[in-house]
């Protein structure tokens, strides 16, 4: 089997809502609730939905940039959940999932070796760590685990990089663009030296069709569209494994979009890229993905392949997502799907399946029985309990 | 049809410190009763100037430096303060994008609803009460009496725009502008409420202009389109004419540069270059350094619109033939 590029697992993500001069947690938002999928080398997955269905706190929390509340984000062959935690947390969250696990399971299967066994990807090759190198010490795993956090973190920083919204406030006013793209680089020692930094600089920018001649230029010297190519040149200087693009294109006017689409497109082949490409523009999506990932507050309701997700959608919601959106073309009739009503808060989603309250075909478990993602025709993943 | 609605050679420009920005130059359309009128283009292309001209509300350092705007028979840039008054959401009225920024976050959305009806109309309170609630009721806001006493954060971003939408139409207003109205929401509230704009507009008969950076919004709602690029209006026509034979190379280049829910593209073709930058722009078309069809004459004058079939006018010197 392909080995995915980033796996995550179970991700659940809450924001507490405090108040009160204690500042006590009264309330949860529910960002993301029990999320799973796989990005694999060389795909655009695209992750769609309307504003709060979590798509962008999926992103920021696979970069880190939020620790997640719970799951596992696998970054190749690495378990990089604990990266980001401090030691006493992150021992715990390593004992946690792996120690206690492996020592449960010798206890019941009697030998290391069915253990191993028993045990698939990642865990498999912990357990190998665990009873090979450690043997079976916990404290001797958690060193191995906890050894090199430094480097282990810089190459998580290295390899997956992001590209903002908006190219006005995601590039700092007060710095040149050689500093904009050069500090990646700098700091993370693949070039020593200005001579070195003003080489790199000059080829990604050359790369995304931006003069190497502007290197000394500040961000408000360059239109919207040119500010855009200098965030992914930012993102590519590092040359990472994977790009988040949250919204990269939403900011941008029509002609100038689909410029940057294609250049997206095109450094992907030349460099390699994997994409999580996030967007609630279905029609943009559609264009740049492989896969496409459906979210409704904080669950995915959908995925599969492109072709299958576009050619038949199976979730209500998909089908009406799909529906709403306006086709530059006058004269075609087609049926629309009017949801009603609005996007319930996600402080208190509501009950069984979470699209009940707008769904135009709910029958009465859909508000009692959550519908798990499962699996209804070859990679194409459904949760609703009315597909059959 | 008697137009209800002209505007003739509408030129606003910005005295800005760099120079003179010519954000809507020689700007002239009419607009019949019950005909929706959208006004599509990017970011500076001057779609909103235009329509903030027609209500007057250009400030400093913008000045309205030509051209009448004839409603009903009158120019009303001859009108005074005073008499503007009375054609601002009596006659004229407005939606603009933001629905939060359009209502004052102080007051209940009843009383903004009352405010309106009662400036404009000699009616008694009670009564201003009740073509208030009937006015919700019509923008299909559930327990509309309940809500009379909401204030606007109270509301969804769909809710509230709703709400504005009831606002600009309580006086019956001859002509709705809407600005970019539905270009905050989701795609979902979007459907709602370009759902409910049209069966307002087809109910209750106003002329609306529509104004949109959005083709797809703009199909399905536009009887006739003006496509504006760099504050000049560049083709005029039908939403079939502008759809399935733009003329303008800017159109015909758009429409294929697009991404589609409802085609297959194996390779977007994006239009190269900058929009223009807008000061002291050279008196030629903003297009041409954008365009692959430029001749000769491109670099001395602006071409003048030449109708090329009834109703479809475009400003080219060598427009696009043939279908899209």
């Amino acid at each position: 089997m392909k080995q995915p590029l980033v796996r995550i697992e179970r991700l659940i993500k809450y924001f507490p809502i405090r108040a009160g001069v204690f500042k006590r947690v009264v309330a949860w938002v529910k960002a993301v609730d029990d999320v799973s999928f796989d990005v694999f080398e060389g795909e655009t997955v695209g992750l769609v939905g309307e504003s709060g269905c979590g798509k962008t706190t999926i992103g920021m929390t696979l970069l880190r940039l939020y620790e997640p509340t719970s799951g596992r984000i696998i970054v190749g062959e690495e378990d990089t959940t604990y990266y980001f935690l401090p030691t006493t947390k992150a021992r715990s969250y390593l004992k946690r999932s792996y120690t206690d696990r492996f020592q449960q399971l010798l206890k019941e299967k009697g030998s290391t070796d069915s253990v191993i066994d028993s045990l698939q990807g990642i865990d498999r090759r912990y357990a190998e760590i665990f009873f090979g190198d450690a043997k079976g010490s916990a404290s001797k795993f958690l060193s191995v685990m906890l050894s090199n956090m430094d480097e282990k973190r810089k190459k998580f920083r290295r390899d997956l990089q992001i590209v903002f919204q908006d190219p006005y406030s995601s590039l700092n006013p007060r710095l040149r663009v050689k500093t904009i793209v050069g500090e990646g680089p700098l700091t993370h020692r693949l070039v020593r030296g200005d001579k070195e930094v003003v080489e790199r600089v000059k080829a990604v920018l050359e790369d995304v069709g931006i003069s190497g001649e502007y290197i000394y230029r500040f961000p408000h010297e360059f239109s919207g569209g040119q500010r855009q190519r200098i965030g992914v040149a930012r993102a590519l200087a590092l040359s990472p494994k994977l790009i988040i693009a949250d919204e990269a294109v939403a900011a941008l006017d029509v002609s100038i979009r689909s410029q940057v689409i294609n250049l997206m497109k095109d450094l992907q082949k030349e460099h390699k890229l994997t994409y999580l490409f996030i967007s609630h523009d279905l029609s943009v999506i559609k264009y740049v993905s492989d896969r496409v990932i459906v979210m409704y507050l904080g669950k995915i309701v959908e995925s599969a392949p492109k072709k299958n997700l576009f050619d038949e959608p199976l979730h209500p919601y998909t089908r009406a997502l799909m529906s709403a959106i306006p086709i530059p073309n006058p004269n075609i009739k087609k049926e629309r799907i009017i949801l009603k009503g609005d996007v319930p808060s996600p402080i208190n989603p509501p009950s069984g399946c979470r699209f009940h309250t707008r769904c135009y075909m709910a029958v009465e478990e859909c508000s009692k029985i959550e519908p798990q993602l499962r699996e209804v025709k070859p990679d194409h993943y459904v949760a609703c309990h009315l597909v059959k | 049809m008697e137009n209800i609605l002209s505007v003739r050679n509408l030129s606003t420009y910005f005295y800005m410190d760099e120079g003179v920005v010519a954000a809507v130059d020689d700007v002239s359309f009419d607009l019949s009763p019950k005909e929706v009128l959208g006004i599509v283009g990017e970011t500076g292309s001057g779609k909103s100037v235009t329509v903030k001209s027609i209500m007057r509300l250009i400030k400093h350092p913008g000045k309205i430096v030509s051209g009448q705007i004839i409603y009903k028979g009158q120019d009303i840039m001859r009108f005074d303060e005073k008499e503007m008054y009375r054609i601002r959401g009596k006659e004229i009225s407005m939606v603009f994008q933001d629905p939060m920024t359009s209502l004052n976050p102080l007051y209940t959305i009843g009383d903004q609803l009352m405010e309106t009806i009662i400036q404009h109309q000699k009616v008694s309170k009670e009564e201003a009460y009740k073509r208030a609630v009937e006015m919700l009721g019509m923008v299909q806001i559930p327990e509309p009496e309940k809500r009379m006493k909401s204030y606007p954060f109270e509301f969804s971003g769909g809710m509230r725009q709703r709400v504005v939408i009831a606002i600009a139409l309580s006086c019956n207003p001859s002509i709705l502008i809407a600005d970019e109205p539905t270009t905050a929401l989701d795609v979902t509230i979007q459907a709602q409420i370009l759902d409910l704009m049209k069966d307002l507009q087809q109910r209750l008969g106003t002329a609306m202009i529509f104004i949109t950076h959005d083709l797809g919004v703009i199909a399905s709602m536009a009887h006739r389109i003006i496509v504006m690029y760099g504050g000049k209006q560049i083709e005029v026509g039908s939403s079939d004419d502008v759809f399935y034979n733009p003329a303008h190379p800017y159109t015909h280049m758009l429409l294929r540069s697009i991404p589609r829910i409802d085609r297959k593209i194996d390779r977007l073709e994006p239009i190269p270059g900058q929009p223009p930058r807008m000061i002291d722009i050279p008196k030629v078309c903003p297009f041409l350094p954008r365009c692959p069809r430029n001749v000769d004459e491109c670099n001395q004058k602006i071409p003048d619109m030449i109708e090329i079939s009834q109703g479809h006018f475009v400003r080219c010197f060598n427009p696009v033939g043939g279908g899209n």
